[in-house]
């Protein structure tokens, strides 16, 4: 294993692998810095381009812009309050807040580094366990990724700060829209009134741009204010290098998180960041500054965030099962390429898998590099006045959101989510908990049909589906539990001061 | 939390609640296979609505009396440097989501990139009172963007419906 370790590191050592690792990129942090363009809909655009391009080559440009969107889409996520893929939401809450307070670059600087760290964490797991990870991946049944699911929602408890029942709510209302179009379980579509366009469901992106850019967009136009509120920026992106050396722990057991989620096929990229950011918050000693700009809100997303590429890898090359959405395009390079994904890639191929290891480390030093580099320069953006900034942002997320059915029902369901999110944003309705209700709906509606179908009701008694469930209870109420005890007993402190 | 703050999160919950009725009545119709999610996640949602705006209403009711002192916001309400709900605010709220519907208007008739011309062009002198060469330069960065993702990466824009160019 380690001679074809080292043969497939000398492999990508040539002139046309690395340039076109680098082409990737180059391509991917543009389509990243776009909100709403990176994942899936920019690695289609390579798609056409791969037809019987040598794999090797193909893997390492599709492997270098994976890498590459799933660090730089945090510029539009910490600079602009907007996602910029599925996998950085999370990093919002705590990244934006610090954008807000003029520590854009602290944030990014962190950002960057924990993406690095966790990457190269992920593809050396991927390396790891290859060859171990075929039975523990089809040990998951229906009920168990059903529990995950469940799981991912739970971290709604965790995440909202005060009133739970309107972070119950919001998740609620985001699966709510998430059932709208096919049902997985028989030919029906539902809430669709006649709208073709809705027979796919709401899109992500449409989304994700309704419940956050528009709504921030609004608000700094109606207050007239900058992204940054000061006028400086202060010059902190090797401090924010150092915060996630000083975290390194949050860092390894986020990457691990990530690496481990991402290996379960069909939970994806959508969920790790929230639970590495619930996992943190919960597992701080002082965590009264999450969602008010605390570097270990942006560090333990990002982490999780890059080390679930190689943990999604494991799935998509192993058993040929895509694990999130970008994998699954990935999955159709493959093929296009002329390989088969599945077992023989771990036997026959064995030397283009250890090579996707291998660009997957490189391109997320590469990628890092890069972002580092030009954090600075972009993060002024966050000086420039909201009247001047915001019909820019306007033609960009209208159209990035075009892009992704390319119809007019997109830009639609903008402005009616948007409304609905600046309203929400108003009256103090937390909004993150809509977008993971919705991001899970349809897996969870998928994977309870299923469990039900094949166990009935059994499968409730499963081992693996009780620990899962004792793990949702305590996300579920141990935030608040634990919050309603520590304002308690800073009242009691209050009263004998 | 302000009054009108109070009387907007009522106003929205109320909304929502009908929504979520009508939403949990058309579920019933649905094939049994179909029906599962869109009833339990419209039947909670009506319920925990329901709780929310009797609450609001007897918030509002007590507000003279109780402050929002024990009201925990939420992680994402007003931040640093932000005001609460005030009129001015919802009124300038609703000018610029007319800004974002005429932007659309004129996205329907002329198709994106000359409406995005149109759009940089009026925002940028109306509302922020660039000089014009400002928005010169600004409307030709736009264009400039547009075409090279339209032309060069191949992305499909908006055509006008009314008068596609």
């Amino acid at each position: 294993m380690a001679d074809a370790a080292l043969s497939a590191l000398q492999n990508l050592a040539t002139a046309e692998l690395i340039l076109h690792l680098l082409l990737g990129i180059t391509i991917g942090l543009v389509i990243g810095l776009l909100p709403g363009l990176g994942g899936v809909v920019g690695m289609s655009l390579f798609l056409p381009f791969l037809f019987g391009m040598d794999p090797f080559v193909g893997m390492a440009m599709l492997v270098g812009f994976a890498a590459v969107g799933q660090t730089s889409d945090t510029y539009p996520s910490v600079l602009l309050g907007v996602p910029g893929s599925a996998g950085s939401q999370a990093t919002i809450l705590d990244g934006y807040a610090l954008a807000r307070q003029g520590q854009a670059a602290r944030a990014l600087g962190a950002s960057f580094s924990a993406s690095m760290i966790g990457g190269v964490f992920g593809a050396i797991a991927l390396l790891a366990v290859i060859t171990v990870a075929r039975p523990l991946v089809q040990a998951l049944g229906s009920p168990e990724l059903f529990m995950l699911t469940v799981l991912g929602i739970a971290t709604v408890g965790v995440l909202v700060r005060g009133d739970a029942l309107l972070g119950l709510l919001s998740a609620l209302i985001g699966i709510m829209i998430g059932t709208i179009g096919g049902a997985p379980a028989t030919p029906e579509y539902r809430y669709t009134f006649d709208s073709l366009y809705l027979w796919d469901g709401v899109p992500l992106v449409a989304v994700a741009m309704g419940l956050f850019a528009l709504p921030e967009v609004l608000t700094l136009l109606v207050h007239r204010i900058r992204i940054a509120g000061r006028a400086e920026l202060e010059d902190g992106l090797f401090e924010g290098f150092r915060e996630t050396l000083r975290h390194k722990g949050l860092v390894l057991r986020s990457s691990l998180l990530g690496t481990g989620i991402g290996a379960v096929p069909g939970m994806g990229g959508s969920v790790v960041d929230w639970m590495a950011y619930g996992v943190a918050q919960q597992t701080a000693r002082d965590n009264s500054q999450f969602g008010r700009g605390d570097i270990r809100g942006v560090i333990a997303p990002e982490s999780a965030n890059n080390a679930k590429e190689g943990g999604t890898l494991m799935p998509t090359l192993i058993l040929g099962i895509p694990g999130s959405g970008t994998s699954a395009v990935l999955l159709g390079g493959l093929i296009l390429m002329g390989l088969t994904p599945g077992p023989s890639m771990l036997a026959e191929n064995l030397d283009v898998t250890l090579t996707v290891v291998w660009a997957l480390v490189l391109a997320n030093i590469a990628a890092t590099t890069v972002c580092f580099f030009l954090s600075k320069p972009i993060s002024r953006i966050t000086l420039i006045p909201a009247q001047i900034l915001a019909p820019f942002l306007l033609v960009l997320f209208f159209a990035a959101t075009y892009q992704s059915t390319e119809h007019w029902g997109d830009i639609l369901s903008v402005i009616a989510i948007g409304l609905v999110g600046f309203a929400m944003k108003l009256v103090g309705w937390p909004r993150a908990p809509a977008l993971i209700g919705f991001v899970l709906a349809a897996n969870l509606e998928r994977y309870l049909h299923l469990s039900i179908s094949r166990y009935q009701y059994e499968w409730m008694t499963f081992p693996a589906v009780l620990t899962i469930g004792a793990l949702v209870v305590l996300m579920a109420t141990g935030g608040p539990i634990f919050r309603y005890y520590q304002s308690s007993g800073d009242r009691e402190k209050g009263t004998a001061s | 939390m302000t009054r009108a703050e109070i009387i907007l999160r009522l106003v929205l919950s109320a909304v929502l609640l009908a929504v979520a009725v009508s939403y949990t009545i058309i579920a019933l119709d649905f094939h049994e296979l179909a029906r599962y999610a869109p009833v339990a996640a419209g039947g909670l949602s009506s319920v925990l609505l329901l709780a929310v705006v009797v609450r609001e209403v007897v918030r509002l009711r007590r507000y003279d009396v109780v402050t929002a002192g024990s009201y925990s916001r939420s992680i994402e309400h007003v931040e640093e440097g932000e005001e609460g709900v005030t009129t001015k605010s919802l009124l300038a709220a609703v000018r610029y989501a007319g800004w974002i519907v005429g932007f659309l208007a004129l996205v329907w008739f002329f198709g994106l990139e000359v409406a995005a011309a149109l759009f940089v062009g009026s925002f940028l002198r109306l509302d922020a009172e660039m000089s014009w060469r400002f928005t010169a330069i600004s409307v030709a960065a736009v264009m400039l963007f547009l075409w090279v993702f339209g032309t060069i990466i191949g992305f499909e824009w908006p055509e006008g419906v009314y008068f596609p160019l």
